[in-house]
């Protein structure tokens, strides 16, 4: 009974160091950014890790000056908010209708949306580059945008997760006089909630961080830049500044950070619970 | 309040849809089945049948019958292969399920998860409905029959099995549908609150004032709530009629084995005929058919032969007369002041069921296991069925 119990304490404590460990390694780069971003331009030629103060701002108020990024952020949040709105909303009717409607092709269908989860997304980079400044849409936020417009790994786990849902919950909402719409709406999506939720989440830090695309489309219009990418020209050959790269960072994290504590509530599981017989 | 009219409907599941089922319910082999086509798996054949206003007929049979696949069709889930059905004298075929007028209590309940009971209820309602306040009348109103109006505010999963069902039947009926659906509403509740149901079933029919119609397995609840019995099996329709009737006339051997527990015995036995007499004979057992029996087998041009001669457990009584069939007692199960004698006969199993309470009320059993005795019954107990085919000679 007593050697039983001392092993589990062993094994809690290894698991134990071993996730902090692991924890740390991958926390290690924020601590770095925030430290960094805390020093003066001096202090971030020695290897210390913790800058002299934390109450210097400077760097800070640089950033924020230099680089409009107020202006950046606007950006990216228009970018990432409706660029995941829109996504949600593709994606969940067309998971709706792979879930419940009978089509011809349904299969095929199918198979080749989740085809194109095989197609690295950089390998369009040029063709999709092609298109859309050829329909003179660059510089604009529907460009930063139309490429995540489909997701076709959020429609299938919205699809999975539908099909989860028991058939008789629609025929219910049927009989009770609601269609589809209305059945997706009131009933579906309320139940569905955390999931979505959770792919909302995602998606919007995903389109939140992009750099590539924004920076190729955005590239000849300082004022339409993305935080991601206005981050990076604060920094310039002839001016080396880190410290205000890392400030810059660290502004960009906060609204993620927002986002995700909000959301997190809503990330739970649940939601069949009491519905049906036990 | 609506009369239902189905005529030949019947339902083909195509065979895609059925390999799907199949693969997942690997214990039921019915590729031998005759409902099986290349067309796909008929699972209602020709449903023939008048729902009267107000009416409440219940469907009945063994698992897989095709009972809730009718229900589901008048509900409008299901699409209808073949035939015609009406609502009101209006045909529905094409209709969608939110514009029938019809509400359906289901098996599992399925009631919204994330919505309180109260929004359970006033979900239906707030599509027809406007004001507020007609609709919190009719929602107070229906939890005050089904006594769960202290759980309004309450989620389904904090709820028991007994208050979803209760829940589950507000919901349906806050509406005052034309029809009233139910699929095996009380099969999952445990016994003695299925008793409950069902008297509270008989009470609420009383104060609604609809058309029900219900689907069971169970014969019990068939006979005690059904203005009508429809009786099905593999898809069709075995006989329609009020309890009574089909209890007294079963028309064919499979009615007349599924009403009445214990189930009606069936022995091998012959019929001979002389003139407008009929006499059953079976071992050392012989009895005339009553004379209104005998008019009728005449009537249907009855010749005799072979016949499956059914009794029920009740009308079979012990007897020294040398006129009678003798039988090995096997196990005897007492149900309180009566008890059921397990027989064997001829290597055919029966059961016959006899009041053991004396007038003392002490109980009193003079049946041994193992020792033959002997047995008969009233020439009026005695059903006769055609040995080929099944069907009831007398109707
Ligand atoms: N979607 C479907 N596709 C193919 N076959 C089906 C489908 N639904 C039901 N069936 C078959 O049709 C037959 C009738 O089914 P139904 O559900 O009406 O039976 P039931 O009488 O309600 O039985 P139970 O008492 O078990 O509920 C069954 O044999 C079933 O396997
Ligand atoms: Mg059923």
């Amino acid at each position: 009974m007593m050697r039983l119990k001392t092993k589990n304490a062993i094994k809690d404590t290894v698991v134990s160091i071993i996730a902090i460990a692991i924890g740390l390694i991958i926390i290690f780069p924020i601590i770095y950014c925030v430290c960094g971003a805390f020093k003066t331009e001096s202090e971030f030629l020695t290897p210390n890790l913790l800058p002299g103060s934390f109450s210097y701002t400077k760097n800070f108020s640089d950033a924020l000056r230099k680089g409009d990024l107020l202006r950046y952020i606007g950006n990216s949040f228009i970018v990432a908010f409706f660029g995941t709105l829109i996504r949600m909303v593709l994606s969940i009717l067309a998971a709706y209708a792979f879930a419940y409607f009978d089509f011809r092709f349904k299969n095929v269908l199918f198979f080749l949306i989740l085809g194109t989860m095989m197609i690295p997304g950089d390998v369009l980079l040029a063709t999709n580059y092609l298109t859309i400044s050829k329909l003179h849409m660059l510089n604009t936020y529907f460009a930063c945008m139309v490429v995540s417009f489909v997701s076709a790994s959020q429609m299938f786990m919205l699809r999975q997760r539908f099909m989860s849902v028991p058939r008789d919950m629609r025929e219910a909402a049927q009989i009770d006089g609601y269609g589809d719409l209305s059945y997706l709406i009131t009933i579906l999506i309320p139940i569905c909630r955390p999931v979505i939720t959770t792919l909302f989440v995602h998606s919007f830090i995903n389109l939140w961080n992009a750099y590539l695309w924004p920076l190729i489309v955005t590239a000849s219009k300082p004022a339409m830049r993305t935080i991601m990418v206005g981050i990076t020209k604060l920094n310039s050959w002839e001016d080396e500044n880190y410290q205000l790269v890392l400030a810059g960072v660290c502004i960009s994290l906060i609204p993620s950070m927002i986002l995700f504590i909000i959301m997190r509530r809503n990330m739970r599981k649940g939601g069949m619970e009491g519905s049906l017989v036990g | 309040m609506a009369s239902v009219v189905l005529k030949n409907v019947s339902k083909i599941y195509p065979p895609a849809e059925w390999a799907k089922i199949r693969k997942k319910d690997q214990a039921s082999d019915l590729n031998a089945s005759p409902q099986l086509s290349e067309k796909g798996f008929a699972a209602v054949t020709d449903f023939s049948l008048e729902i009267r206003d107000k009416e409440f007929i219940v469907l009945v049979g063994p698992s897989g019958c095709g009972k809730s696949t009718t229900l589901r069709m008048i509900a409008g889930l299901e699409e209808i292969s073949g035939g015609e059905l009406y609502i009101d004298d209006r045909l529905v075929n094409e209709i969608e399920p939110k514009d029938r007028d019809v509400a359906m209590v289901f098996q599992n309940y399925a009631l919204y998860p994330h919505m309180t009971v109260y929004n359970n209820i006033a979900f239906a309602l707030k599509k027809r409905i406007r004001s507020k306040a007609e609709i919190d009348r009719k929602v107070r109103e229906a939890a005050e029959i089904l006594g769960i109006t202290e759980y309004l505010d309450r989620k389904p999963k904090s709820l028991s099995g007994g208050q979803r069902q209760r829940v589950a039947i507000g919901r349906a009926i806050v509406r005052n549908p034309k029809v009233m659906l139910m699929d095996e509403p009380l099969s999952n509740l445990d016994a003695k609150l299925r008793n409950q149901m069902r008297e509270e079933l008989l009470t609420l029919r009383n104060r609604i004032d609809t058309t029900f119609v219900y689907v069971t397995h169970d014969q019990t609840e068939a006979m005690t709530l059904g203005d009508r019995i429809v009786i099905m099996k593999d898809g069709f329709i075995q006989q329609v009629g009020t309890p009574q009737e089909v209890f007294e006339n079963p028309a064919n051997t499979f009615v007349a084995g599924f009403i009445g527990t214990p189930q009606m015995n069936f022995f091998d036995a012959s019929l001979e005929r002389d003139g407008q007499r009929y006499t059953v004979r079976m071992g050392n057992f012989h009895a005339d058919v009553g004379e209104e029996a005998a008019r009728k087998l005449a009537f249907n041009n009855v010749t005799g032969g072979d016949i499956i001669l059914g009794v029920r457990p009740e009308s079979i009584t012990e007897t020294e007369d040398e006129v009678s069939f003798s039988a090995r007692v096997g196990v005897l199960e007492l149900m309180g002041s009566s008890v059921h004698i397990h027989l064997e006969h001829n290597g055919k199993k029966a059961i016959m069921v006899t009041q053991v309470l004396g007038e003392n009320g002490k109980l009193k059993m003079d049946y041994k296991p193992g020792s033959i005795m002997r047995f008969r019954f009233a020439r009026e107990a005695m059903y006769l069925f055609d040995r080929q085919t099944g069907k009831n000679l007398e109707v």
